[in-house]
C-alpha cells in the first residue's frame, strides 16, 4: 500500500529577492514497511521537506506547486483541517531535536498522555497506563513521566519523541536527523529503537540525515536532494558503487575519503 | 516543587531589606523636613508654640533620645500598627489608612481587570490575526496611548464625556458610573503597552519548535494555542501583570487627586502638602508593604511556574517604576 | 520591508520634534507674542484669536507664551532628572554586575530592595517635604529614578560580560577598565540609548505630573503640569487651556517613544524586562 506519493512539489520563499526556490519539482513514494533515506548536503532542502510533508512548512516559506497523497488522500495546501486529520494519525514527525520540540513547561507524561487523548479518544486512566508502557518500551526509567525535558538527557528526550509515534501508533514516521548531536553510542541506540518501532508498526519510515554511513545500513532506498533537487533515487548498494548523479558522486567520493583515512589511522 | 528553597530565601530578603529601607526613609522624613522636628509637630496645631510646649513635646515623643532608639521605638510602635496620629485632625493614622483602603483597592481592581481584559483582547487577536496593517495600527496606537500622561487623559476624558456629553460624574466615588473615567484613566495606556508586549511575546512563543511539535503531533488548534503557547507564556505574563499591579497602585497617586477619589493616594498627596508627616509615614509604609508584598508573591509564582527559571536569577520586579 | 520603513519614519518624525521641542524651548523669549507672566485683566479667558493664537487664561495671560516658556522648563527638567537617575543608576548597576561575588550580590539585592518601593509616591514625598519647586522635583525623581538604571545596566552587564570574545579577552589578561571601555560599554551603549530615550519621556511625565499635584514648578512660572492644573477650574468654560499644554506633554512623550520604537527595531532586546 502506497503511505505517501509527493508528484512535483515545489517550495518557495517569497520573502526574499528574487523569490528561491527552496524544492524544485520533488517526487517521491514511500510504500508501507519500506524505509527511505534521503541525504543531502547541509541546505539542500532535507528539513523543509519534512515540514512539508506534514503541512508544517516555517512562514514564510509557500508550497507552491505539485500533490501530496497521504494514503491516497489528496492534501491540499492551504486546507489546515484536512492536515490536522492527518497528522499524529496517518503521518508523524520527529524533530531533529527533542530539546526545542518538547514543551519546557510540561511533564513528559502530560505530552503524552494529552496527546493520546485528542488523537487517539483515550480515557484519563488509558492513556496514562498507555504512557507508561511505551516509555517503558523505549527503555526510559519510570521517573521519566513525571519528569520536564529539562531534566532528561539528549538521549532520552529523543526516546520520548519515539515513544510518542509508538503510542499514537502512525502508519509513516518521518525522523528528521533523529540522531544529531547525540554521542555515538546513544546514536545507534536510538537508531535501532526507531527502526523497531517502524517494524512494530508496520510503518513506513522516511529517514532525512546527512550523514551517508548512518544511511547505508539502515535503509532499503537512499535518494539524493541537492539544492532543493531530488537528483538521484536507488538502491544503497548501488548508489554507493556506481552513483550516477556528480553530487551524489561528490557525497560518496567524500565518505571514502574518511573512511581510508580512518583505516590509516588519521581520523578517529 | 522546582522552586529552590534559595529563591524563596531571596525574594524574602529583598522584601525584608526594601521594607527596611522604606521603614528608615519613612522615619527620617520628621527629620528630614526642613526644620525642627519637634517645631514641624507642633507647627499646624498652634501658631507660635512655646519653648515650653517644644519641650514637653520633645520628651513626650522621646525627640531627645539618640536617632537609632527613636526608630526602633518608632518602628515597634509602627509593626502594631500604631502610626500615630494625624495632626491636621488627629485621628489616629492607621484607621485614616483603612477608612481611605477600600476606595483604592476597588478602583485598582477595576483598572486591573480592564487592563489585563483589553491587553489580552487586543494582543491576542494582534498575534493571531496580524498582518503588518494590524502591526503598523498597533504600534501608533500604542506610542500614541503611552504618550498622554494620565493627568492629561484624565482631564480630556472630564471634558469630553463628563462636561459635554454630561455622560458620567465628574469627580468622587458613587455608583459604578463614577469608576468608569478614573479607570480608563488609569488603565489605558499600560493596557496598550501590554498588549504590545503581549503581542511580541506569543509571536515568540508561536514561532518555537514546541508548537510546531505539538501540531505534528495531530493536536488541535485550540489545544496548541490555549494549552501550550499560554502555558509557555504565562510565566512572563504573570510577571508584566504583577508589575502593572505596582503600577496601577502608583499610578492612584495622580488619578485619585484628579477625580478627588478618596482613596489613599490622596490621602497621601493631601499630606505631602499639608505636611502631615504622621500621615504621610503611614500612607508611604502602607503602600511599600503592598508593593513589596505583590511583587514577592508574583516573583515567586512565576519562579514556580518555569521550571527552567528557578535555576537561573532571582527575577528582579516590583515597584511602578512610575 | 515596510516595518522597517516605518521605523525610520518614526525615528526621524521623533527626532524632528524633539529637537524642534527642544529650539523652541532655547528661543521662547524671542518667539513668544507676550510675555507670560504679564496678564490683562480684563481680557480673561478669552478664547483663540489673532493677537492671542492660544486664547488667555483666568489672569488673561497668553496662553501660547506661556507654553513656549514652559518648554524649556519641563524638557530641561527631565533631561535633568533622566541624566541624574542615569549616572547614579550606572555607577551602582555597573559595579553590581563587576564586583566580585559577595559584594555583587549584596549590591543586587540593594538594588532590587529599592526598585520595590513606589517610586513615584516616594517622589511625591520627598519632593513635597523638601521646600515644593522644581529643582527639589528633579531631585527626588533622580533620587527614585536610579533603581530602575542600576537593575537594567547590572542585568546588560552581565549578559555582555558572558560573550565568548569577552572572556578571551579576560583570558589574555585584560584589564578591568579596558575590558569595561573597549568590550562591555559598546556592547551596551545602543541599547542604553533606546532605554535613555523611554526613560527620558518618563521623566517628563512625571515631571509634569508632580507640578500638577503642585509639588514641581511653583505659579506663576510657567510649567506643563502646571498649566494643566490652572486649567480644571475653566474646564467647562475655556477647553483650550486644557487642549493646548495636554498636547504639548503628549507630543512631548510621543517624540521619546517614537525614537525609542525606531531604535528598538534595529537593537535586539536586552535584558529580560528592557
Amino acid at each position: 500500500m502506497t503511505l505517501l506519493e509527493v508528484r512535483g512539489v515545489e517550495v518557495v520563499d517569497p520573502s526574499s529577492v528574487p523569490p528561491r526556490r527552496v524544492l524544485g519539482d520533488v517526487s517521491l513514494r514511500v510504500e508501507a514497511e519500506q524505509r527511505l533515506g534521503i541525504t543531502g548536503p547541509s541546505g539542500a532542502g532535507k528539513s523543509t521537506l519534512a515540514f512539508a510533508l506534514c503541512g508544517l512548512l516555517p512562514v514564510p516559506l509557500r508550497w507552491r506547486k505539485g500533490e501530496i497523497d497521504i494514503r491516497g488522500v489528496r492534501m491540499a495546501p492551504g486546507d489546515s483541517r484536512a492536515w490536522a486529520a492527518v497528522r499524529g494519525r496517518d503521518i508523524f514527525l520527529l524533530f531533529q531535536s527533542a530539546a526545542t520540540a518538547l514543551h519546557p513547561h510540561l511533564t513528559v507524561g502530560r505530552q503524552l498522555t494529552e496527546a493520546l487523548e485528542e488523537v487517539r479518544g483515550m480515557s484519563r486512566t488509558e492513556s496514562r497506563r498507555e504512557a507508561q508502557r511505551r516509555l517503558e518500551e523505549v527503555g526510559l526509567p519510570s521517573f521519566a513521566f513525571s519528569a520536564y525535558p529539562y531534566q532528561l538527557s539528549g538521549g532520552m528526550r529523543q526516546r520520548v519523541q519515539i515513544a510518542l509515534a509508538l503510542g499514537l501508533g502512525c502508519r509513516l514516521l518521518i525522523a528528521d536527523e533523529p540522531t544529531a548531536g547525540l554521542d555515538p553510542v546513544v546514536r545507534a541506540e536510538i537508531l535501532s529503537l526507531l527502526c523497531r518501532a517502524a517494524d512494530d508498526l508496520r510503518a513506513g519510515l522516511l529517514l532525512i540525515s546527512h550523514d551517508l554511513r548512518l544511511l547505508r545500513g539502515t535503509v532499503d532506498t537512499l535518494a539524493v536532494l541537492d539544492e532543493g533537487h531530488l537528483v538521484e533515487v536507488g538502491p544503497p548498494g548501488r548508489l554507493f558503487s556506481a552513483p550516477l548523479a556528480p553530487q551524489s558522486r561528490r557525497l560518496v567520493e567524500a565518505l571514502h575519503v574518511l573512511e581510508r583515512q580512518a583505516d590509516v589511522g588519521i581520523s578517529p | 516543587m522546582y522552586a529552590k528553597p534559595w529563591l524563596v530565601l531571596r525574594l524574602l530578603l529583598r522584601a525584608a531589606l526594601a521594607l527596611g529601607a522604606a521603614s528608615v526613609v519613612a522615619f527620617l522624613l520628621l527629620h528630614l523636613a526642613p526644620g525642627d522636628p519637634a517645631s514641624i509637630l507642633l507647627g499646624s496645631l498652634s501658631e507660635s508654640p512655646s519653648e515650653e510646649k517644644i519641650e514637653v513635646l520633645r520628651r513626650q515623643w522621646g525627640l531627645d533620645r539618640p536617632l537609632p532608639a527613636q526608630y526602633l521605638s518608632w518602628l515597634f510602635r509602627a509593626v502594631r500598627l500604631d502610626l500615630g496620629r494625624s495632626y491636621r485632625t488627629g485621628e489616629p493614622v492607621a484607621r485614616m489608612i483603612f477608612d481611605r483602603l477600600p476606595a483604592t483597592l476597588e478602583l485598582a481592581g477595576t483598572a486591573f481587570l480592564f487592563l489585563v481584559t483589553l491587553s489580552l483582547a487586543l494582543g491576542m487577536t494582534a498575534a493571531l490575526a496580524g498582518g503588518p496593517g494590524w502591526d503598523r495600527a498597533g504600534r501608533i496606537l500604542a506610542v500614541l496611548a503611552c504618550a498622554v500622561p494620565n493627568y492629561a487623559l484624565g482631564l480630556l476624558l472630564i471634558y469630553g464625556l463628563a462636561l459635554s456629553g454630561g455622560w458620567f460624574p465628574v469627580v468622587g466615588r458613587g455608583g459604578p458610573g463614577a469608576l468608569v473615567l478614573p479607570t480608563v484613566t488609569l488603565g489605558l495606556s499600560a493596557a496598550a503597552v501590554q498588549a504590545r508586549i503581549l503581542r511580541a511575546l506569543l509571536l515568540e512563543v508561536m514561532a518555537q519548535d514546541f508548537v510546531r511539535f505539538a501540531f505534528a503531533k495531530g493536536l488541535r488548534r485550540r489545544t496548541v494555542y490555549l494549552r501550550h503557547v499560554l502555558r509557555a507564556a504565562l510565566p512572563r505574563m504573570l510577571a508584566l501583570w504583577g508589575l502593572s499591579g505596582g503600577r496601577l497602585l502608583g499610578g492612584a497617586v495622580i488619578v485619585e487627586s484628579l477625580f478627588a477619589w478618596p482613596g489613599l493616594g490622596r490621602l497621601g498627596v493631601e499630606a505631602v502638602i499639608a505636611r502631615d508627616i504622621p500621615v504621610v509615614q503611614g500612607v508611604l509604609l502602607f503602600m511599600t508593604s503592598a508593593f513589596v508584598g505583590l511583587s514577592t508573591a508574583v516573583d515567586w509564582l512565576e519562579g514556580r511556574l518555569s521550571p527552567r527559571v528557578a535555576d537561573a536569577e532571582v527575577p528582579g520586579g516590583g515597584g511602578d517604576a512610575f | 520591508m515596510p516595518s522597517e520603513r516605518i521605523s525610520r519614519k518614526m525615528g526621524i518624525c521623533g527626532a524632528t520634534l524633539l529637537a524642534v521641542l527642544m529650539l523652541v524651548g532655547v528661543l521662547a523669549p524671542w518667539i513668544s507674542p507676550h510675555d507670560p507672566y504679564r496678564g490683562d485683566l480684563s481680557r480673561r479667558l478669552e478664547p483663540p484669536s489673532r493677537s492671542y493664537p492660544l486664547g488667555t487664561d483666568a489672569l488673561g495671560r497668553c496662553v501660547a507664551s506661556r507654553l513656549l516658556h514652559a518648554t524649556g522648563t519641563s524638557l530641561g527638567a527631565a533631561l535633568a532628572a533622566s541624566a541624574t537617575a542615569f549616572l547614579l543608576g550606572a555607577a551602582a548597576g555597573i559595579s553590581a554586575a563587576l564586583a566580585p561575588p559577595g559584594l555583587a550580590a549584596l549590591l543586587a539585592t540593594l538594588i532590587d530592595a529599592a526598585l520595590a518601593m513606589p517610586a513615584l509616591l516616594l517622589a511625591v514625598v520627598l519632593a513635597g517635604l523638601m521646600n515644593p519647586s522644581l529643582s527639589s522635583t528633579v531631585f527626588a525623581l533622580a533620587l527614585v529614578g536610579w533603581p530602575w538604571w542600576a537593575r537594567w545596566l547590572r542585568a546588560m552587564t552581565r549578559q555582555a560580560r558572558r560573550r565568548e570574545f569577552v572572556t578571551a579577552a579576560e583570558a589574555l589578561g585584560l584589564g578591568g577598565g579596558r575590558i569595561l571601555s573597549h568590550y562591555l560599554l559598546p556592547q551596551i551603549a545602543p541599547a542604553a540609548a533606546v532605554a535613555f530615550a523611554v526613560r527620558t519621556g518618563t521623566m517628563l511625565v512625571a515631571v509634569s505630573g508632580l507640578s500638577y499635584l503642585g509639588l514641581g514648578a511653583q505659579p506663576p512660572q510657567p510649567e506643563w503640569g502646571r498649566m494643566l492644573e490652572e486649567s480644571r477650574l475653566y474646564l467647562g468654560r475655556a477647553p483650550w487651556l486644557l487642549i493646548a499644554p495636554a498636547a504639548a506633554v503628549s507630543l512631548c512623550a510621543a517624540s521619546c517613544q517614537m525614537i525609542a520604537e525606531s531604535l528598538r527595531q534595529r537593537v535586539p532586546p536586552g535584558g529580560r524586562r528592557a
